[in-house]
């Protein structure tokens, strides 16, 4: 599949990459920008795609802009914004059917190429910076984003665990920025910083699908290069430290099922054998996590592992009843335990292998996982396929996992619980 | 082999149906360019199939709320073990829903197809309910609906529905509710899954990289026969006008959410999926994110990207409705039948239903893309008494006077408005 994957640099600092795949129906164009997360900046990095995103030159009002994607079979353009560790990843993304679909024969891509284009490099304009009114709006919608965290309290515990985990830290920082730097935006400090992300982010343009992308390739590559591109040097995350001794969080709010975030740290080096080690802890229904904490305890509801690779760090996120708060933390601790003390079958590592490399295989089989998985190996600075990683998941051993599993030591926790529990 | 073959000369593709000896419904669709498979194995039963008989049943019995997904919990369960411990021996990623109208179990896989088809097939098939393993779910369970009971997004829609309906069963969260699941039990699992999971009730859809012949030997051995059940499901009557015009709860949540259903008398079943198709078109031509309405309200503020508008439509319960977040819902339900009045004397324009048109398009070819929509919407449009490719032909197909009558028809004063407010 390596074939498929191809990366080359089009203007300084701006890489352009494609995956044509004749399967898929849809064609999907990412640019895609690097930054360091940085409590100001963050701020500007979230805005400034929001507003590019809605209106251009040619469109300059979203109305405009939404009936020609609609006009060209509900084809999306929108922003992006998130991270991996401790790098803030925003920028635009466009996807549309494939020519061979429409019913009128359009050129849908080429169109499309167009309009984003139009979104990144000539945007709408008002007194020669973006209008007022779109800025405000969007600047609204973020904080309205940041605050709306709370509504879905899965989310919010998580990202409060990683708060936690991460305090001072960039990779603690909201991806939308914090509400205060937000507001602080004016029409002009928005534009200026918007002709200088051009010249000086990172940019990656990753393109899937079944077209043909030489015409984005040419007309992206162009619009860079016209800039006089002076690239900063690439953002990258570092580890994570351990805090001295663990810290305990508990917010109170009137909630039915409480939630407990516990993060770990580690040092560790070989980050397949930590892949293995989370997966038979926490990765899916037949980790442990699963098996004994939720199926055999009836302790939580949901029960999962996630990692951080490029900061060393795993979180283990949970939704409990109030009164057995301590019971699932008790369980869960005990889970992670066992696999450091080697109590697990060979089977199971067999198990959870099977259950990673199925996922694995499925990763080429849609347009945006292709996307995500490119963007994720390039930002750890070394580019290859699902198959790789299978093969090097295959070769994890048992005292890898263990290993892995003793490099971890617990960090921090977040509980959020009703006021009448929350003296756990 | 068997069965018949649909075609869609406009995607240039097909798959099989195949009503099978055993009574099961068979949708074969291979996609071999692809590296997975997807299988799903369902029936029509859901939570709004409360009250039923069969023809060997003396009278009816009406069940508590919640059981057809506590049976979906229960049916993973074997004498053995559950079923996810089976997969786990395969790789294969697996599942179940319950939703209104339907239960599914299915899986994902990138190897040992057969293995996975013989494993779904066998647990689906072999109900083992005993008090003991009855009890340990209801834990599981209730946990399940607490969370939901703090999900602002889930309330305001349920808000709705209970406004909105007085008698329709589709007004109970999917899971129950702590107290209606602690009715549940083994007699009372056992005549439900004896009544719906008939093979003449059910579907079995399998997509992506697959031996199709494989599969039918694998059914045919495994697929176990029985005679129509006759079955017999009472929809309570429902006075025509809402329940309440205004229902309101506080949770923590950042803006206010709102959503907004007009009661309407159900289509014909015959015609249910077109109108499905018809009034999301006026709508969306209507009220959506190119309209002149959505515009206005975007730029004061009033609303933002949450906002949306659909049609939630299922065996017995058609709604039009739309929903979002805004700090003045009441001003926006204003707006809303204003708006609806206004285009009522008006008319909307042809370009916007135009354009609709190919927007509706656009979103129903994108899927087929992927395997597991695929699997997904075959199942689904044989539940509805259609082909996969109904929706794509209906669209294609819609005349203006068609999205012009379903304005006229709506009837804008017969509306419930649900509001989420953020607690103090």
């Amino acid at each position: 599949m390596e074939q498929h994957f191809q990366r080359r640099e089009i203007a300084d600092g701006v890489f352009f990459s494609h995956y044509i795949d004749r399967r898929f129906k849809i064609n999907r164009i990412d640019i895609i920008f690097t930054d360091t997360l940085e409590r100001r900046r963050a701020g500007f990095n979230a805005l400034i795609p929001a507003v590019l995103s809605r209106s251009n030159s040619r469109y300059p009002t979203m109305r405009e802009l939404n009936e020609r994607l609609s006009e060209l079979y509900s084809a999306s353009l929108g922003d992006i914004v998130k991270k991996n560790g401790d790098v803030q990843l925003y920028g635009l993304f466009a996807a549309a059917i494939d020519d061979a679909y429409a019913i009128d024969n359009e050129k849908v891509l080429s169109e499309l190429v167009h309009l984003l284009c139009d979104c990144l490099f000539s945007p709408a304009l008002e007194n020669g910076y973006f209008p007022e009114n779109s800025l405000d709006i969007q600047k609204q919608n973020l904080i309205d984003n940041n605050d709306a965290e709370i509504n879905d309290k899965r989310t919010y515990a998580a990202r409060k665990g990683i708060e936690l985990a991460f305090e001072n830290e960039p990779a603690a920082l909201s991806v939308y920025g914090e509400n205060d730097e937000i507001r602080k935006i004016t029409a002009r400090e928005a534009f200026e910083y918007y002709k200088n992300m051009l010249k000086t982010a990172n940019a990656e343009v990753i393109c899937v699908g079944s077209g043909d992308f030489s015409e984005a390739e040419k007309i992206i590559g162009e619009a860079f290069r016209r800039i006089g591109r002076k690239p900063l040097s690439r953002p990258e995350s570092r580890k994570s430290p351990k805090k001295d001794e663990v810290r305990t969080v508990t917010e109170k709010m009137s909630v039915s099922q409480s939630k407990l975030s516990m993060s770990f740290k580690s040092g560790y080096e070989n980050l397949t054998a930590m892949r293995v080690m989370s997966a038979l802890l926490g990765g899916d229904v037949s980790s442990k996590l699963f098996t004994v904490v939720r199926e055999k305890l009836s302790l939580c509801y949901y029960c999962y592992s996630h990692l951080t690779l490029s900061k060393g760090a795993m979180n283990i996120e949970s939704g409990v009843e109030p009164k057995n708060l301590k019971k699932a933390k008790t369980a869960i601790l005990e889970q992670l335990s066992d696999i450091q003390n080697g109590n697990f079958t060979d089977e199971d590592v067999e198990k959870i292998k099977r259950s990673i490399m199925n996922d694995l295989r499925s990763v080429n089989d849609r347009v945006g996982n292709i996307s995500n998985w490119y963007l994720n190996r390039i930002l750890e600075g070394e580019i290859f396929a699902p198959e790789e990683l299978l093969k090097r998941i295959g070769s994890v051993t048992r005292e890898n996992i263990i290993e892995a599993a003793n490099s971890f030591t617990a960090d921090s926790v977040y509980i959020i619980t009703s006021e009448e529990e929350a003296d756990e | 082999m068997s069965g018949e073959i649909i075609k869609s000369e406009r995607l240039k593709e097909s798959y099989r149906r195949i009503k099978h000896k055993s009574g099961c419904t068979i949708c074969l669709y291979p996609m071999p360019e692809y590296s997975t498979a997807y299988a799903i194995f369902g029936t029509r039963y859901g939570s709004v199939d409360t009250t039923f008989k069969t023809k060997n049943d003396s009278d009816y019995v009406t069940v508590p709320e919640g059981i057809a997904h506590y049976l979906e919990h229960k049916l993973f369960e074997n004498d053995e073990c559950d079923a996810f411990e089976l997969y786990a021996k395969t790789g294969a990623s697996a599942n179940a829903f319950t939703s209104f109208d339907s239960t599914a179990y299915l899986f994902s896989c990138s190897q040992c197809f057969g293995e996975n088809l013989r494993i779904l097939l066998g647990f689906v098939q072999d109900p083992y309910f005993t008090e003991e393993n009855i009890e340990k779910e209801r834990g599981i369970i209730a946990q399940e609906i607490k969370m939901y009971l703090d999900d602002p997004g889930t309330r305001v829609f349920f808000n709705c529905l209970n406004a909105v309906y007085h008698n329709n069963p589709v007004r109970s969260d999917i899971a129950g509710t702590v107290e209606s699941i602690q009715k549940i039990d083994k007699e009372l699992l056992y005549r439900c899954y004896n009544t719906f999971y008939n093979p003449n009730n059910m579907v079995l859809s399998i997509a992506g990289n697959f031996d199709p012949d494989e599969a039918l030997k694998i059914c045919d051995e495994l697929l176990k026969s029985a005679n129509d059940p006759g079955l017999d499901i009472i929809v309570p009557k429902e006075p025509e006008r809402v329940r309440e015009e205004y229902i309101v709860q506080q949770l923590p949540c950042a803006v206010p959410l709102f959503n907004l259903g007009f009661k309407m008398p159900l289509p014909e079943k015959e015609k249910q999926n077109e109108d499905y198709i018809i009034y999301n078109i006026m709508l969306e031509a209507a009220l959506g994110s190119f309209s002149e309405f959505y515009s206005r309200l975007y730029d004061k503020g009033a609303i933002n990207d949450t906002f949306g508008v659909g049609v939630f439509s299922g065996r017995g319960f058609f709604l039009p409705n739309i929903c979002g977040e805004s700090r003045e819902p009441q001003r926006v339900k204003e707006e809303i039948i204003n708006e609806l009045e206004r285009l009522k004397k008006d008319g909307i324009s042809h370009r916007a239903f135009e354009t609709v048109k190919k927007m509706t398009y656009g979103e129903l070819i994108a899927p087929f893309n992927n395997v597991e929509n695929v699997a997904r919407g075959a199942m689904q449009a044989e539940f509805s008494g259609q082909n996969i490719y109904t929706n794509v032909e209906i669209t294609a197909n819609v005349r203006y006077e068609d999205v012009e009558k379903a304005l006229e028809q709506l009837d804008i004063a017969n509306c419930s408005l649900s509001v989420i407010e953020p607690t103090e």
